[in-house]
């Protein structure tokens, strides 16, 4: 379930944003950031106040999460969005609190399986359609797992993480973003996040499996940075493919329990920094990285 | 598994709850966004569907009833090619106004006397290169829509391009002048190819890049006109006044363009973004000393209604547009010709107001 809302929920969000043009102005569109701030503060919450994560609570956040973006993507869809207006941004919020209240108060999970990762691929390709439905992939697999009908896998243990597991999230938002900012309103950005749910569907198959288990820790982000440096659009599919196996390397590498704030807090680092960077192409020598060939 | 399928059943009711009932978004033709019309070239409707290989029953209808007419899809998007036009023989003569920077509302009745200069000009085609609303209001949107649908009623194609601060006001662009800002038209003798260059900010992309040198490659004779809202070039040498806050020049790929203009014989790459007129050549050297020189043009044309700004050395500062007339295909003449002794002096572009512009610049 996290690496389903991160993907899903926190990633289609940053995209849906920078599409639309995402600007601080007013109560109204800080609306859109509350379940972000609550993706930090959300553990203490739990500690605190375990009552609020009991099982119905979970289901009534659960299902008013999924209603909220289906709403969401039915207003948007065919249309775009102006993150001046209240509804929207009311949903979004809704829709982010619910899912991750969930998320929040669900027990631990052992990293995703190969279901997990292709309902991920499949979310992200729905991007296709329209860019914000991957949000209501986020929310109806929260409310699958708040009334117990989502396959878990639970954890086995705890188990300490790669040293470079942050950076490596961090990488993992600066890479995955390049696609989106590539294709700008074009959304054939979805290929590539479908390529990447299916590479990591891929790793996590019996022989591959193996074999990718013996990849040393330190190949994950210098592999995934270079990919960063590498993309071609001409090879969108292939390149994905390649960054899911090394995202899902790198999931099954992090700690139990998962530091949903940390590393999602350093993924979501990476994909502003590399709006930024993407935004600011006058940096002396940073164009010829951005962009292969520039 | 029955836990994935039942999954799955419930996400594609989702998708079906979100699609329905189905509905579809025209994203050609529609203002600013028109059908190629070249003879020889092959019309196309687009739209976006909101679920994917379905079209609500009267599209469909109207769409096969044209002879001819074939449908192709890429999951929800639908593209209706209608036959190919007859290659009829063209007039030789084609007349492009392209103009940028528009007016901010403050200041209507600019766009309101273009307009009207248009509807007297009556040339082939109006290019819009970007900036066209500096006011991210629905109502001021919509009235810039209303005054471009004024010229396209009659007869008069509009083809626009995002620039900068279409970014402040992006949804309210999208909605009234299509998804897509990169896209092809066919029209007359030319190849209008629309780029945009503000993306992330004065860059091209990878793909936008591919996109370019695809239809490069298939002009099928026509003349590839390109136009895009940051110039190519910066300042260089001739930088006076403004240049370093003016907001640049292209970043992203600059040399690839080039290449690529350079391999197609581009005859003219057209931007505003400056609020000040300029030229250069493929080597980047502001031409203010001849308007004919080899190889392309890329012409920096002035606000037609937002603050003026001095840039490079040409020292001109007027609000106007660009009139580019094409004989056969060829740029014969694309600068206002200021002394009215018939030879086309460097860089200018036509001064807003009418009675000199179509004295001097009488096809």
């Amino acid at each position: 379930m996290i690496a389903i809302w991160i993907f899903l929920y926190l990633v289609g969000l940053c995209r849906l944003l920078a599409m639309n043009g995402f600007t601080i102005r007013g109560a109204v569109a800080c609306l859109v950031l509350l379940p972000i701030l609550a993706l930090f503060a959300g553990g203490q919450i739990r500690r605190r106040l375990p009552a609020l994560f009991g099982a119905n609570v979970l289901r009534v956040a659960g299902t008013l999460g999924f209603a909220a973006l289906l709403l969401l993507a039915r207003h948007l869809h065919l249309a775009g969005w102006d993150v001046r207006d209240a509804w929207p941004n009311l949903l979004v919020a809704t829709g982010g609190f619910g899912s991750l209240w969930v998320l929040l108060g669900s027990a631990e999970e052992a990293s995703p399986s190969a279901g997990h990762w292709l309902w991920i691929a499949f979310w992200l390709l729905t991007g296709f359609l329209d860019p914000a439905l991957p949000l209501v992939g986020a929310g109806l697999a929260g409310c699958l797992t708040a009334w117990g009908l989502l396959p878990r896998q639970p954890v086995t243990g705890m188990r300490p993480a790669m040293r470079q597991i942050t950076l490596t999230f961090f990488l993992v938002g600066l890479t995955f973003s390049k696609a989106g900012w590539d294709f700008g309103p074009r959304p054939d950005w979805a290929f590539a996040g479908a390529a990447l749910g299916l590479g990591a569907a891929l790793a996590q198959l019996g022989p591959l499996h193996r074999r990718l288990a013996r990849v040393p820790d330190l190949a994950l982000p210098l592999g995934i940075g270079l990919l960063a440096i590498l993309y071609a659009p001409g090879l969108l599919l292939p390149w994905g493919a390649l960054l899911g196996i090394l995202v899902a390397l790198a999931w099954a590498r992090a700690s139990r329990p998962f530091p949903t704030a940390r590393l999602g807090g350093a993924l979501l680092l990476g994909l502003v920094c590399s709006f930024a960077l993407h935004s600011n192409l006058w940096l002396p020598g940073l164009r010829h990285l951005l962009w292969l060939g520039n | 598994m029955i836990p994935w399928l039942r999954a799955y059943v419930l996400a594609l009711l989702a998708l079906l709850a979100v699609g329905l009932p189905l509905r579809v978004r025209e994203d050609r033709p529609r203002t600013g966004h028109p059908m190629s019309t070249a003879p020889g070239s092959s019309p196309t409707r687009e739209v976006t569907s909101s679920l994917p290989w379905l079209l609500p029953s009267a599209t469909r209808q109207a769409w096969l009833a044209t002879p001819g007419a074939t449908i192709t899809w890429q999951l929800n998007r639908a593209t209706l090619h209608l036959p190919a036009l007859l290659p009829l023989p063209l007039a030789p003569a084609f007349r492009v106004v392209f103009v940028a920077d528009l007016a901010p509302p403050d200041y209507a009745e600019i766009l309101e006397q273009f307009i009207g200069e248009m509807e007297a000009l009556h040339p082939d085609l109006v290019l819009v290169g970007g900036d066209l609303a500096y006011a991210e209001t629905e109502v001021w949107y919509a009235a810039v829509a209303a005054q471009f649908l004024r010229l396209e009623r009659q007869g008069i194609p509009v083809i626009v391009a995002a620039g900068n601060h279409e970014r402040k006001g992006w949804p309210l662009f999208l909605r009234h002048f299509g998804h897509n800002p990169t896209f092809r038209v066919d029209i007359g003798p030319l190849a209008v190819l629309t780029l945009d260059s503000a993306h992330g900010r004065d860059q091209l992309t990878p793909s936008q890049l591919a996109w370019l040198r695809d239809n490069l490659n298939h002009l099928e004779g026509r003349t590839p006109l390109i136009q895009i809202h940051h110039p190519i070039f910066p300042p260089g040498a001739a930088l006076k006044g403004e240049g370093d806050g003016s907001g640049g020049s292209l970043m992203g790929f600059q040399q690839a363009f080039l290449r690529l203009c350079r391999e197609h014989a581009v005859p003219a790459v057209l931007s505003g973004h400056w609020h000040s007129d300029a030229v250069f050549d493929g080597a980047g050297q502001l031409r203010d000393d001849v308007a004919e020189f080899p190889g392309t043009k890329f012409i920096v044309t002035t606000a037609l209604g937002n603050e003026l700004r001095q840039v490079t050395r040409w020292p001109h500062a007027y609000h106007g547009y660009r009139i580019l007339d094409f004989d056969r295909g060829r740029l014969v003449r694309y600068t206002y010709d200021e002394a009215g002794n018939g030879k086309p002096g460097p860089i200018a572009s036509t001064p807003l107001g009418l009675p000199n512009a179509l004295v001097r610049t009488a096809r």
